[in-house]
């Protein structure tokens, strides 16, 4: 088995390899700067933001201090998770009950979606 | 407190951490983008996904590591890239599932008709090379190596790549792989047999 | 004030919420549940609580079914229900999948299937 694995160059083939980059599609090349292109445009998006978050951070200072507002606040983010899950699950066995639907009557037979 | 949110509204003096600026961040995505176009075609096997992985790894690094130093980019992009390529290449299975049910279903006499597989080859290196002997010499070697990788399993094909041809080692490779030092070293011998035998059955001699 | 309207607020999205029932028997369903789960009849009552609340929305939809797919849901309902949740999500992945393929190749798949099946009636 060791005979076998000297036998391969990695060398060549990472030459090889590296050749084959300069030799892409002058099409590829262009959708590939394009892509580089997009990114960096949403880097320069985000350190903006990153610094506007710097003075959010002060400006929280506004927020609340006694243990009633504390308290208030609790409650009220408790109830827009359970409210934002509640609406979610509901969401999702809409869409679940809405694909069995389907595969209960579309003309495939069930079979085929069911693993063997 | 007033000049100190004054001071905050300028980005130069809230950034403590000297991070990538888009020159350099810019200069490092034009250096890799080609060979991370490789990494993906051999995963995907079409050029539009292997493109769109690209872009998608590209916005992941600028989006959530733009701010990280210059130094950092590289192994913190091949583990970004590796893991975009396994997220597409887990989706495009799924939906490929149904072109292999396609074929086992086809009866066998109406095979040349269609051949779903046709859809999954991509027109890449097929153009006619008008290149010198030895360059097309070249071309056909590659294409053939090319080939032998594109049948490598998918972890192995990582590994073997990510050591052999990006030239990390063992514990980079298995950072940016997600995986034990052990699993890349067992990756890895597996690629080398199965390449091997590949390229010696097409007589392939790399020497 | 505050706390007033985040209680307020807190039970409005309680009430969104699906309540947790208890497991229906067969003899509390509608006339129209009944009839579209009718291939489940015998079975119904011991049925896991989360197997029915999947199963019930189906059976409100089965009237607006058309007659040849009322056939069909009946046909293959008991095959659904015996599967795992599990499956049952495989077979949803599956679907979905099936319809993001090309519409021309959809119809050779259906066409292929429909040969098979008749060779297999045959």
């Amino acid at each position: 088995m060791k005979k076998i694995n000297q036998d391969i160059n990695h060398k060549q083939i990472a030459e090889l390899l590296s050749y084959s980059t300069e030799q892409l599609d002058e099409t590829i090349i262009a959708s590939l700067q394009q892509a580089r292109a997009c990114a960096l445009q949403r880097q320069h998006k985000h350190v903006s933001i990153l610094s506007l978050n710097t003075i959010g951070h002060r400006a929280l200072n506004i927020f609340p201090h006694s243990i009633q507002q504390w308290v208030a606040i609790t409650i009220l983010i408790g109830a827009i998770i359970i409210g934002i899950t509640g609406y979610w699950q509901q969401s999702h066995q809409h869409q679940s009950s809405h694909l069995d639907i389907e595969i209960l009557t579309g003309d495939l037979p069930i079979e085929v979606f069911l693993d063997k | 407190m007033t000049e100190r949110l004054i001071i905050c509204y300028h980005p130069v003096i809230c950034k403590e951490q000297k991070l990538a600026t888009q020159a350099e961040l810019s200069q490092f995505l034009s250096l890799i983008e080609r060979r991370a176009y490789k990494h993906a075609l051999f995963a995907m096997q079409d050029s539009h996904t292997a493109l769109d992985v690209v872009q998608d790894a590209m916005i992941k690094l600028t989006e959530k590591y733009g701010d990280k130093p210059a130094e950092e980019l590289p192994p913190l992009f091949q583990r970004i890239l590796q893991n975009t390529i396994r997220d597409y290449f887990r989706r495009q299975k799924v939906r490929n599932s149904w072109t292999t049910l396609l074929s086992a279903l086809q009866p066998k006499g109406a095979e040349e008709e269609f051949d779903p597989l046709d859809m999954l080859v991509d027109d890449d290196n097929q153009s006619t090379p008008t290149s010198p002997h030895e360059d097309l010499q070249q071309k056909q070697i590659l294409a053939l190596i090319e080939q032998a990788l594109g049948k490598l399993p998918l972890r192995q094909r990582e590994a073997f790549l990510l050591r052999y041809w990006e030239g990390m080692d063992t514990a980079e490779t298995a950072l940016a792989m997600g995986c034990t030092e052990g699993s890349v070293k067992t990756h890895c011998s597996r690629a080398n047999h199965a390449l091997a035998a590949t390229l010696k059955a097409r007589g392939v001699n790399l020497t | 004030m505050k706390i007033q309207t985040a209680f307020l607020f807190l039970c409005c999205s309680l009430h969104i919420t699906p309540t947790i029932a208890a497991p229906d028997t067969w003899q509390s369903l509608t006339p129209t549940e009944q009839s579209a789960l009718a291939p489940l009849r015998a079975q119904w009552d011991n049925l896991p609580e989360a197997q029915q609340k999947n199963l019930l929305p189906l059976a409100r939809h089965y009237p607006d079914l058309s007659p040849e797919e009322k056939q069909r849901f009946q046909n293959r309902l008991a095959t659904w229900a015996a599967l795992t949740p599990e499956q049952r999500q495989a077979a949803r992945n599956k679907y979905k999948a099936f319809n993001e393929i090309p519409l021309e190749n959809r119809e050779q798949i259906k066409e292929i299937v429909r040969k098979n099946q008749g060779k297999e009636s045959r």
